[in-house]
Protein backbone atom coordinates (compact mmCIF):
# COMPACT_ATOMS: atom_id res chain seq x y z
CA UNK A 1 0.00 0.00 0.00
CA UNK A 2 1.61 3.18 -1.19
CA UNK A 3 1.77 6.32 0.52
CA UNK A 4 4.53 8.24 -1.17
CA UNK A 5 4.25 11.01 -4.08
CA UNK A 6 7.32 11.20 -6.15
CA UNK A 7 8.52 14.03 -8.36
CA UNK A 8 10.69 14.00 -10.79
CA UNK A 9 11.87 17.34 -11.95
CA UNK A 10 15.34 16.97 -13.42
CA UNK A 11 17.12 14.76 -16.31
CA UNK A 12 16.95 11.30 -14.85
CA UNK A 13 16.92 7.98 -15.93
CA UNK A 14 14.51 5.93 -14.48
CA UNK A 15 14.62 1.76 -14.31
CA UNK A 16 13.44 -1.18 -12.07
CA UNK A 17 16.11 -3.13 -9.90
CA UNK A 18 15.05 -5.44 -7.45
CA UNK A 19 11.72 -4.19 -6.30
CA UNK A 20 12.87 -0.49 -6.40
CA UNK A 21 12.37 2.34 -8.74
CA UNK A 22 16.23 3.80 -8.76
CA UNK A 23 15.63 7.18 -9.88
CA UNK A 24 19.16 8.29 -11.48
CA UNK A 25 20.20 11.87 -11.98
CA UNK A 26 23.69 13.86 -12.55
CA UNK A 27 23.66 14.15 -8.86
CA UNK A 28 22.81 10.99 -7.51
CA UNK A 29 21.26 7.52 -7.35
CA UNK A 30 17.76 7.42 -5.39
CA UNK A 31 16.70 4.11 -4.87
CA UNK A 32 12.66 3.84 -3.45
CA UNK A 33 10.98 0.46 -2.79
CA UNK A 34 7.96 -0.01 -4.96
CA UNK A 35 5.50 -0.73 -2.38
CA UNK A 36 5.62 3.07 -1.07
CA UNK A 37 4.96 4.53 -3.82
CA UNK A 38 1.66 5.97 -4.35
CA UNK A 39 1.71 8.02 -7.66
CA UNK A 40 4.86 8.93 -9.44
CA UNK A 41 4.62 12.59 -11.73
CA UNK A 42 7.12 12.65 -13.90
CA UNK A 43 6.58 16.64 -14.37
CA UNK A 44 9.98 17.16 -16.50
CA UNK A 45 10.27 16.18 -20.31
CA UNK A 46 14.08 15.15 -19.29
CA UNK A 47 13.07 11.95 -17.93
CA UNK A 48 13.96 8.59 -19.59
CA UNK A 49 11.48 5.64 -18.30
CA UNK A 50 12.33 1.96 -19.21
CA UNK A 51 9.44 -0.33 -20.41
CA UNK A 52 10.36 -2.89 -17.35
CA UNK A 53 9.77 0.00 -14.89
CA UNK A 54 6.27 1.52 -16.05
CA UNK A 55 5.32 -2.48 -16.34
CA UNK A 56 6.26 -3.17 -12.82
CA UNK A 57 4.46 0.43 -11.23
CA UNK A 58 1.43 -0.74 -13.49
CA UNK A 59 1.53 -4.08 -11.59
CA UNK A 60 2.11 -2.84 -8.32
CA UNK A 61 -1.01 -0.20 -9.43
CA UNK A 62 1.20 3.15 -9.22
CA UNK A 63 -0.09 5.89 -10.86
CA UNK A 64 2.85 6.85 -13.65
CA UNK A 65 1.21 11.04 -14.63
CA UNK A 66 3.66 12.21 -17.63
CA UNK A 67 4.07 15.94 -18.36
CA UNK A 68 4.34 18.18 -21.62
CA UNK A 69 7.43 20.61 -21.65
CA UNK A 70 5.73 22.87 -19.43
CA UNK A 71 5.61 20.53 -17.05
CA UNK A 72 1.78 20.36 -17.45
CA UNK A 73 -0.14 16.92 -16.57
CA UNK A 74 -0.92 15.45 -20.04
CA UNK A 75 -1.11 11.88 -19.89
CA UNK A 76 -1.35 8.76 -17.16
CA UNK A 77 -1.04 5.25 -17.26
CA UNK A 78 -3.80 3.15 -16.98
CA UNK A 79 -3.10 -0.75 -15.72
CA UNK A 80 -4.40 -3.09 -18.83
CA UNK A 81 -5.53 -5.71 -16.59
CA UNK A 82 -5.64 -5.21 -13.12
CA UNK A 83 -5.70 -8.41 -10.85
CA UNK A 84 -9.00 -7.58 -9.89
CA UNK A 85 -10.99 -7.24 -12.82
CA UNK A 86 -13.35 -9.90 -13.73
CA UNK A 87 -16.10 -10.17 -16.38
CA UNK A 88 -18.85 -10.38 -13.25
CA UNK A 89 -17.32 -7.37 -12.23
CA UNK A 90 -17.46 -5.37 -14.78
CA UNK A 91 -21.00 -6.19 -15.60
CA UNK A 92 -22.37 -5.35 -12.19
CA UNK A 93 -20.61 -1.68 -13.25
CA UNK A 94 -22.69 -2.03 -16.73
CA UNK A 95 -25.83 -3.04 -14.32
CA UNK A 96 -25.56 -0.41 -12.06
CA UNK A 97 -28.92 0.71 -10.88
CA UNK A 98 -30.11 4.13 -12.21
CA UNK A 99 -31.77 5.32 -9.11
CA UNK A 100 -28.48 4.50 -6.71
CA UNK A 101 -26.16 6.80 -9.93
CA UNK A 102 -28.81 9.30 -9.72
CA UNK A 103 -28.77 9.49 -5.61
CA UNK A 104 -25.25 9.49 -5.50
CA UNK A 105 -24.88 12.45 -8.00
CA UNK A 106 -26.88 14.30 -6.04
CA UNK A 107 -24.77 13.23 -3.00
CA UNK A 108 -21.80 14.83 -4.99
CA UNK A 109 -23.09 17.60 -6.23
CA UNK A 110 -24.55 18.58 -2.91
CA UNK A 111 -21.04 17.86 -0.88
CA UNK A 112 -19.84 19.95 -4.04
CA UNK A 113 -21.48 23.13 -3.18
CA UNK A 114 -21.17 22.59 0.13
CA UNK A 115 -17.46 23.18 0.31
CA UNK A 116 -17.52 25.47 -2.67
CA UNK A 117 -19.77 27.67 0.33
CA UNK A 118 -17.31 26.45 3.03
CA UNK A 119 -14.46 27.67 0.93
CA UNK A 120 -16.09 30.96 0.18
CA UNK A 121 -16.93 31.41 4.21
CA UNK A 122 -13.02 31.21 4.25
CA UNK A 123 -12.25 33.91 2.70
CA UNK A 124 -15.09 35.71 4.15
CA UNK A 125 -16.75 36.35 1.13
CA UNK A 126 -20.60 36.46 1.41
CA UNK A 127 -22.46 33.40 0.15
CA UNK A 128 -25.91 34.25 0.25
CA UNK A 129 -25.91 33.84 -3.30
CA UNK A 130 -24.74 30.36 -3.14
CA UNK A 131 -27.00 29.15 -0.27
CA UNK A 132 -30.19 30.23 -2.41
CA UNK A 133 -28.69 28.22 -5.06
CA UNK A 134 -28.33 25.46 -3.04
CA UNK A 135 -31.66 24.58 -1.40
CA UNK A 136 -32.93 24.29 -5.10
CA UNK A 137 -31.13 21.35 -5.75
CA UNK A 138 -33.01 18.30 -6.61
CA UNK A 139 -32.38 14.89 -7.23
CA UNK A 140 -30.07 14.20 -10.07
CA UNK A 141 -29.20 17.48 -10.09
CA UNK A 142 -32.13 18.04 -13.12
CA UNK A 143 -31.98 21.97 -12.86
CA UNK A 144 -28.14 21.55 -13.11
CA UNK A 145 -27.24 23.68 -10.35
CA UNK A 146 -23.74 22.77 -10.35
CA UNK A 147 -22.74 24.73 -13.37
CA UNK A 148 -25.09 27.88 -11.63
CA UNK A 149 -23.04 27.39 -8.46
CA UNK A 150 -19.36 27.19 -10.85
CA UNK A 151 -20.26 30.15 -12.67
CA UNK A 152 -21.04 32.78 -9.64
CA UNK A 153 -18.61 30.78 -7.48
CA UNK A 154 -14.93 31.96 -9.39
CA UNK A 155 -15.65 35.30 -9.57
CA UNK A 156 -16.15 35.26 -6.02
CA UNK A 157 -13.44 33.04 -5.02
CA UNK A 158 -10.94 35.18 -7.79
CA UNK A 159 -12.01 38.23 -8.86
CA UNK A 160 -15.28 39.41 -10.71
CA UNK A 161 -14.80 38.39 -14.28
CA UNK A 162 -12.56 35.69 -13.90
CA UNK A 163 -13.24 32.60 -15.99
CA UNK A 164 -12.68 29.07 -15.92
CA UNK A 165 -11.31 29.25 -20.05
CA UNK A 166 -8.74 32.20 -19.37
CA UNK A 167 -5.07 31.51 -19.79
CA UNK A 168 -4.50 32.65 -16.27
CA UNK A 169 -1.94 31.61 -14.25
CA UNK A 170 -4.76 30.65 -11.55
CA UNK A 171 -6.63 28.69 -14.10
CA UNK A 172 -3.22 26.75 -15.16
CA UNK A 173 -2.75 25.94 -11.77
CA UNK A 174 -6.54 25.00 -10.67
CA UNK A 175 -6.20 22.50 -14.40
CA UNK A 176 -2.52 21.23 -12.43
CA UNK A 177 -4.05 20.53 -9.15
CA UNK A 178 -7.36 19.05 -10.49
CA UNK A 179 -5.38 16.65 -12.77
CA UNK A 180 -3.00 15.30 -9.89
CA UNK A 181 -6.48 14.80 -7.59
CA UNK A 182 -8.25 13.29 -10.76
CA UNK A 183 -4.95 11.21 -11.39
CA UNK A 184 -5.34 9.95 -7.70
CA UNK A 185 -9.13 9.00 -7.92
CA UNK A 186 -8.37 7.25 -11.18
CA UNK A 187 -5.75 5.27 -8.99
CA UNK A 188 -8.05 3.86 -6.81
CA UNK A 189 -10.74 3.27 -9.23
CA UNK A 190 -8.68 0.93 -11.02
CA UNK A 191 -7.98 -0.51 -7.70
CA UNK A 192 -11.25 -1.44 -7.42
CA UNK A 193 -11.70 -3.03 -10.36
CA UNK A 194 -14.11 -0.63 -12.06
CA UNK A 195 -13.44 1.01 -15.45
CA UNK A 196 -12.64 4.86 -15.46
CA UNK A 197 -14.53 5.16 -18.63
CA UNK A 198 -18.17 4.45 -17.46
CA UNK A 199 -19.28 7.12 -15.53
CA UNK A 200 -23.02 7.82 -13.36
CA UNK A 201 -22.88 11.68 -14.84
CA UNK A 202 -20.15 12.60 -17.18
CA UNK A 203 -20.53 10.49 -20.34
CA UNK A 204 -18.14 12.56 -22.43
CA UNK A 205 -17.42 10.13 -24.85
CA UNK A 206 -13.68 11.54 -25.22
CA UNK A 207 -13.19 12.00 -21.64
CA UNK A 208 -11.22 8.34 -20.59
CA UNK A 209 -12.44 9.20 -17.02
CA UNK A 210 -15.56 10.12 -16.54
CA UNK A 211 -16.34 8.17 -13.73
CA UNK A 212 -12.90 10.08 -12.09
CA UNK A 213 -14.36 13.17 -13.06
CA UNK A 214 -17.64 12.28 -11.27
CA UNK A 215 -16.34 11.11 -7.86
CA UNK A 216 -13.65 13.81 -7.59
CA UNK A 217 -16.70 16.75 -7.98
CA UNK A 218 -16.29 17.35 -3.89
CA UNK A 219 -12.38 17.48 -3.45
CA UNK A 220 -12.22 20.23 -6.26
CA UNK A 221 -12.61 23.25 -3.91
CA UNK A 222 -10.13 22.50 -1.60
CA UNK A 223 -7.69 23.00 -4.70
CA UNK A 224 -9.59 25.78 -5.13
CA UNK A 225 -8.87 26.85 -1.84
CA UNK A 226 -5.12 26.82 -1.92
CA UNK A 227 -4.96 28.38 -5.36
CA UNK A 228 -7.30 31.34 -3.71
CA UNK A 229 -4.61 31.78 -0.71
CA UNK A 230 -1.80 32.57 -3.30
CA UNK A 231 -0.80 35.06 -5.17
CA UNK A 232 0.18 33.22 -8.24
CA UNK A 233 1.51 35.37 -11.20
CA UNK A 234 3.24 32.07 -13.02
CA UNK A 235 3.13 28.38 -12.80
CA UNK A 236 6.04 27.90 -10.85
CA UNK A 237 7.64 24.61 -10.48
CA UNK A 238 7.46 25.14 -6.45
CA UNK A 239 3.94 25.97 -6.90
CA UNK A 240 3.31 22.62 -8.54
CA UNK A 241 5.05 20.82 -6.25
CA UNK A 242 2.62 21.61 -3.09
CA UNK A 243 -0.21 21.02 -4.88
CA UNK A 244 1.24 17.80 -5.83
CA UNK A 245 1.62 17.96 -1.63
CA UNK A 246 -1.98 18.94 -1.17
CA UNK A 247 -2.32 15.39 -0.88
CA UNK A 248 -1.48 15.17 2.66
CA UNK A 249 -3.40 17.62 3.75
CA UNK A 250 -4.95 16.96 6.99
CA UNK A 251 -8.67 17.19 7.06
CA UNK A 252 -11.81 15.31 8.46
CA UNK A 253 -13.84 12.92 6.16
CA UNK A 254 -16.83 11.47 7.56
CA UNK A 255 -15.86 12.08 11.29
CA UNK A 256 -12.81 10.81 11.18
CA UNK A 257 -9.27 12.45 11.30
CA UNK A 258 -7.34 11.71 8.22
CA UNK A 259 -5.43 12.95 5.21
CA UNK A 260 -6.69 14.42 1.49
CA UNK A 261 -5.08 10.89 0.07
CA UNK A 262 -6.59 8.24 2.63
CA UNK A 263 -9.98 10.39 2.28
CA UNK A 264 -9.99 9.97 -1.53
CA UNK A 265 -8.79 5.83 -1.74
CA UNK A 266 -12.09 5.06 1.59
CA UNK A 267 -14.01 8.14 -0.35
CA UNK A 268 -14.04 5.86 -3.60
CA UNK A 269 -14.61 2.54 -2.04
CA UNK A 270 -17.83 3.83 -0.66
CA UNK A 271 -18.93 5.17 -3.62
CA UNK A 272 -18.59 2.00 -5.76
CA UNK A 273 -20.13 -0.42 -3.06
CA UNK A 274 -22.76 2.03 -3.00
CA UNK A 275 -23.60 1.79 -6.53
CA UNK A 276 -22.62 -2.53 -6.51
CA UNK A 277 -25.49 -2.03 -3.78
CA UNK A 278 -23.05 -3.16 -0.52
CA UNK A 279 -24.18 -0.30 1.01
CA UNK A 280 -26.93 2.25 1.60
CA UNK A 281 -25.26 5.59 1.43
CA UNK A 282 -21.54 6.74 0.57
CA UNK A 283 -22.12 9.77 2.58
CA UNK A 284 -19.14 12.66 1.98
CA UNK A 285 -18.57 15.10 4.73
CA UNK A 286 -15.84 16.75 4.72
CA UNK A 287 -14.29 19.46 7.07
CA UNK A 288 -11.39 21.68 6.78
CA UNK A 289 -9.18 22.80 9.05
CA UNK A 290 -8.78 26.85 9.33
CA UNK A 291 -5.70 27.62 6.98
CA UNK A 292 -4.06 25.16 4.85
CA UNK A 293 -0.41 26.33 6.02
CA UNK A 294 2.52 24.07 6.76
CA UNK A 295 1.14 22.38 9.53
CA UNK A 296 -1.86 21.14 7.43
CA UNK A 297 -0.16 19.01 5.55
CA UNK A 298 1.00 15.88 7.01
CA UNK A 299 4.51 15.73 5.33
CA UNK A 300 5.79 12.75 6.99
CA UNK A 301 4.73 8.98 8.05
CA UNK B 1 7.53 4.05 12.18
CA UNK B 2 10.60 2.37 11.67
CA UNK B 3 11.47 -1.68 11.56
CA UNK B 4 14.68 -2.09 12.35
CA UNK B 5 16.54 -5.97 11.57
CA UNK B 6 20.08 -6.65 13.32
CA UNK B 7 21.62 -9.31 12.50
CA UNK B 8 25.28 -11.95 12.89
CA UNK B 9 25.18 -14.12 10.51
CA UNK B 10 27.99 -17.01 10.37
CA UNK B 11 29.69 -17.40 7.52
CA UNK B 12 32.55 -20.04 7.89
CA UNK B 13 31.69 -22.28 5.51
CA UNK B 14 30.25 -21.47 1.62
CA UNK B 15 27.32 -22.54 2.38
CA UNK B 16 27.10 -19.97 4.73
CA UNK B 17 28.14 -17.11 2.81
CA UNK B 18 25.48 -18.21 0.60
CA UNK B 19 22.59 -17.61 3.37
CA UNK B 20 24.00 -14.58 4.10
CA UNK B 21 24.16 -13.10 1.26
CA UNK B 22 20.83 -14.23 0.08
CA UNK B 23 19.29 -13.10 3.11
CA UNK B 24 20.80 -9.80 2.91
CA UNK B 25 19.50 -9.46 -0.86
CA UNK B 26 16.17 -10.02 0.03
CA UNK B 27 16.35 -7.37 2.77
CA UNK B 28 17.39 -5.08 0.34
CA UNK B 29 14.52 -6.20 -1.76
CA UNK B 30 12.05 -5.55 1.07
CA UNK B 31 12.93 -1.85 0.60
CA UNK B 32 15.66 -1.82 4.02
CA UNK B 33 18.35 0.52 4.17
CA UNK B 34 21.81 -0.20 5.23
CA UNK B 35 21.88 2.32 8.47
CA UNK B 36 25.64 0.34 9.37
CA UNK B 37 26.91 -3.25 8.65
CA UNK B 38 23.97 -6.01 9.98
CA UNK B 39 22.06 -3.09 10.97
CA UNK B 40 18.70 -2.14 8.41
CA UNK B 41 16.16 -0.46 8.72
CA UNK B 42 12.67 0.72 6.80
CA UNK B 43 10.21 2.97 6.90
CA UNK B 44 6.93 1.53 7.77
CA UNK B 45 3.37 3.38 7.41
CA UNK B 46 2.09 1.72 10.36
CA UNK B 47 2.38 -0.80 13.66
CA UNK B 48 -0.05 -3.23 11.20
CA UNK B 49 2.32 -2.99 7.89
CA UNK B 50 5.53 -3.20 10.60
CA UNK B 51 4.57 -6.29 11.30
CA UNK B 52 3.60 -7.32 7.88
CA UNK B 53 7.05 -6.84 6.34
CA UNK B 54 8.30 -8.64 9.62
CA UNK B 55 6.05 -11.68 9.04
CA UNK B 56 7.79 -11.33 5.48
CA UNK B 57 11.34 -11.51 6.60
CA UNK B 58 10.37 -14.66 8.76
CA UNK B 59 9.70 -16.44 4.81
CA UNK B 60 13.37 -16.22 4.35
CA UNK B 61 15.72 -16.33 7.50
CA UNK B 62 18.33 -18.40 7.58
CA UNK B 63 18.53 -21.45 9.01
CA UNK B 64 21.74 -20.21 11.81
CA UNK B 65 23.01 -17.36 13.41
CA UNK B 66 21.41 -14.28 15.35
CA UNK B 67 18.45 -12.21 13.65
CA UNK B 68 16.62 -9.80 16.03
CA UNK B 69 13.89 -7.18 14.80
CA UNK B 70 13.10 -3.79 16.89
CA UNK B 71 10.06 -0.88 15.93
CA UNK B 72 10.55 2.43 16.88
CA UNK B 73 8.71 5.43 15.83
CA UNK B 74 9.42 7.95 13.70
CA UNK B 75 10.28 10.50 16.56
CA UNK B 76 12.21 8.03 18.78
CA UNK B 77 13.89 7.09 15.51
CA UNK B 78 14.71 10.66 14.86
CA UNK B 79 15.70 11.46 17.86
CA UNK B 80 19.10 8.93 17.33
CA UNK B 81 22.49 10.38 18.32
CA UNK B 82 25.43 10.38 16.13
CA UNK B 83 28.32 10.42 18.36
CA UNK B 84 30.86 9.47 15.05
CA UNK B 85 29.78 10.12 11.29
CA UNK B 86 26.69 11.14 9.96
CA UNK B 87 23.02 9.74 9.21
CA UNK B 88 22.65 8.43 5.78
CA UNK B 89 20.85 10.74 2.95
CA UNK B 90 18.75 8.22 1.19
CA UNK B 91 14.95 8.78 0.16
CA UNK B 92 14.10 5.41 2.08
CA UNK B 93 16.03 7.19 5.70
CA UNK B 94 12.94 9.54 5.17
CA UNK B 95 9.39 9.62 6.26
CA UNK B 96 8.39 12.37 3.53
CA UNK B 97 5.54 11.85 1.83
CA UNK B 98 6.10 13.80 -1.00
CA UNK B 99 9.68 13.46 -2.39
CA UNK B 100 10.81 15.92 -5.10
CA UNK B 101 13.97 14.62 -6.98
Amino acid sequence: MGWRSIVVTQHAKISYSGRRIIVQTNQNINEIPIDDIEVLLISTTQAVITARAVSELARASVKVIFSDDTGEPVCETVDYLPNNRSVSLLQQQFDWDVARKEMLWTWLVTAKIQMQITVLQKQQIDTSELDYEFHKIEVNDISNREAVVARKYFPLLFEAGFERRNFQPANAALNYGYSILLSFINRNIVATGCLTQLGIHHHNDENQFNLGSDLMEPFRPIIDWWVSEQNINELTPEIKIQLVDLLNLELKFNGKNTILRNALRTHVTNCISYLNGERETAKVEVELGDEISDHALNRNV
Amino acid sequence: MRLIVMFDLPVDTSEDKRNYRKFRKELINEGFLMIQYSVYARVCVTKQSAHFTENRIKTFLPPRGLIQTLTVTEKQYNGMHFLVGDQKDDVRNTSDRTVVI
